[in-house]
This record gives C-alpha cells, sequence and structure tokens, in this order.
C-alpha cells in the first residue's frame, strides 16, 4: 500500500535512523496497547510514569504530524480560492470602475446627440421617427444603471449623546447635574 | 491581522508492508480507539507518524542515564508537541475558516460580475445602434 507522506516527515525519519516501515510497525505494535486521556495519572519519573508519558507525546506528535500534512496538502486550494477571489474583486472593479463609467458616459451623450438631431429634423418638418435603426424604448437601458449602483443611503440624524455615566451617577446622587466641561 | 497561510510543500509516496487482511485487523483495533482516523490512507499515515513518535521518544529516553532524565527528555517532547498542534490545529481551523468564507464569497462575486457584465454588453449594443442612427439622422440633416 503506498501512502503520501510530507518530504519533510521522511527526512525527519532519516534522520533518526528508522525508515517509514519500522515507524509503520512501531504505530501498528501500539494501536490498541496505549494509554491515552487528558491528565497524566501515573507518577513522574516513573518507568510507569515514562510510559505513559511516551504514550501521550506520541499521541499529540502524530496529531501535530496528521494536522501538518493536512494543512500542507490543502494549501494549494486556500491559496486557488484566493487566488480566483481576489480575480473577480479586481474583474468587478474594472467593470464598475472603468467600463460602465465610459459606456454610460458615452451613452448619455449619443442620447443628448440624438434628441438634438430629432429636434432640428422636427424643426424642418421631417419625421425623425422614421430613420432607423430604432432602439425600442422597452429594451432601451437606463444610462445610470438604476438598481446597479443605488444611491447612497440618507441617514437620519443620530439622537443627542448621552450625558456621561459618571454625570448620570452625580444627577442620581445630588438630584443635580454638574456644569459639563 | 496574521495571514494564516502555509505554503504547499512536497509529498513523497511510500510503500507500507499492509495487506487488506492486516488494513481490515487494523480497522478492526481502532474501534476501541477513538483517536486514529477510519479511512485507509490516513489511518495507515496515523499510524507511520504514530510509531516515528514512539521511535523517537524511545530514542531520546535511551540517550540518557537515568530514568528522571528519560522521564524530563520526553517530556520536553511531549510539550514541544503539544505546542505544534495546538498552533497548527489553530492556523489550519483558521485558514478554512478564511478559505470557506473567500469561497462563498466568489459564488456571489461570480454571479455579480457575469450579470454586470452582460448589462454592459446590452449597454455597448445599445450604443452601436444608436450612433448608427445618430449618422443617419446627421446624414438625413445635411
Amino acid at each position: 500500500m503506498n501512502v503520501t507522506i510530507l518530504e519533510a516527515d521522511l527526512d525527519e525519519l532519516l534522520d533518526m535512523g528508522a525508515t517509514p516501515q519500522q515507524a509503520f510497525a512501531r504505530g501498528c505494535a501500539a494501536l490498541g496497547n496505549r494509554t491515552f486521556g487528558t491528565t497524566l495519572r501515573m507518577e513522574a519519573e516513573t518507568e510507569e510514569g515514562l510510559a505513559e508519558l511516551v504514550d501521550f507525546f506520541a499521541e499529540k506528535s502524530a496529531d501535530a504530524h496528521s494536522v501538518r500534512f493536512g494543512f500542507t496538502t490543502n494549501a494549494a486550494s486556500f491559496e486557488e480560492t484566493r487566488n480566483r477571489y481576489e480575480e473577480l474583486g479586481r474583474e468587478s472593479y474594472r467593470l464598475r470602475m472603468e467600463r460602465a463609467p465610459e459606456l454610460q458616459q458615452r451613452l448619455l451623450s449619443v442620447r443628448a446627440r440624438e434628441e438634438m438631431l430629432e429636434r432640428r429634423l422636427a424643426e424642418r418638418g421631417v419625421d425623425a421617427s422614421q430613420i432607423g435603426p430604432v432602439v425600442p424604448p422597452e429594451e432601451a437601458l437606463d444610462p445610470l444603471l438604476g438598481g446597479w449602483d443605488a444611491p447612497p443611503l440618507r441617514l437620519s440624524a443620530l439622537p443627542p449623546p448621552e450625558p456621561r455615566l459618571f454625570q448620570r451617577l452625580l444627577r442620581r446622587a445630588f438630584g443635580k447635574a454638574p456644569a459639563g466641561p | 491581522m496574521t495571514e494564516n497561510r502555509l505554503s504547499p510543500a512536497p509529498t513523497v509516496d511510500v510503500e507500507l508492508p499492509v495487506d487488506a487482511t492486516t488494513l481490515a485487523q487494523l480497522h478492526d483495533r481502532v474501534e476501541a480507539e477513538s483517536l486514529a482516523p477510519d479511512e485507509d490512507d490516513g489511518l495507515a499515515r496515523y499510524l507511520l507518524y504514530l510509531g516515528a513518535a514512539y521511535l523517537e521518544a524511545e530514542q531520546a529516553a535511551a540517550e540518557t542515564e537515568s530514568a528522571e532524565g528519560a522521564y524530563r527528555a520526553v517530556y520536553r517532547l511531549y510539550g514541544k508537541a503539544g505546542a505544534a498542534s495546538s498552533v497548527l490545529r489553530f492556523h489550519y481551523g483558521e485558514a478554512a475558516r478564511a478559505s470557506n468564507g473567500e469561497r462563498r464569497a466568489t459564488t456571489g462575486r461570480d454571479i455579480f460580475v457575469a450579470a454586470y457584465g452582460r448589462t454592459l454588453d446590452r449597454l455597448e449594443q445599445e450604443l452601436d445602434t444608436r450612433e448608427r442612427r445618430v449618422r443617419n439622422l446627421e446624414r438625413a440633416l445635411a
């Protein structure tokens, strides 16, 4: 059976002079024959205490290495999500702050020119509605993209500030407010 | 604000002497414990890490001359492993939480960008039509 571990884990093992197979065999031997919990119960610095401590350490170390493996192998996916999130943020900014204002400005000025030309043609008795191509009114967009760029919120005025706690306590104690700073 | 990031690191595949029967026996023994992972790959990796820790502790203990010294040496390892585990768990949790948030926000941004982009495309089409009409109106006026 092939198992994936971090290269750093393998290096740590080899530095100890052990192989992955030896480590695995030792882990299998411990499984089901160890004590674990949250508090060391045996007397410290005794043989039983040492055996218990080794069990506790092994569990903690295996946990730390497993978490490190999970964290490291998921790091690429975290990075990918972040890059996509930031890329969409930049794209959203480009659309809203660069492309949209430019198009809106152009559309407003084209519409103004169109109306001016229609008026001048009408003055000459020409029916401009016969000159196309025409954008049907129901398909015409609001150049300001109403609904997309909502106007800023109008906030109601704030209530007058509460007297300071110290002043309130003085008032409660002496029946009148002292002169404020 | 701390960035909870860990760079991707190279991995390596190691061959372990375990067949289907051994694996089934290991799973039976795991049931008696709640700490080991359930799935094959995770269990094998966990047992490798567990065994490596036993070897490390036994080596550290063997390098000392007294029971007290051995206890202190392993206790130092225990403290180090505990600190590493806590720090890693915290940062991993934070990174996963941030990533989930970004994934959800990405969906929202994706929808917005696509819809807003379509609206701007329509705006561009309308602009094109109106510019052609303006040219025709100018021609009629000339």
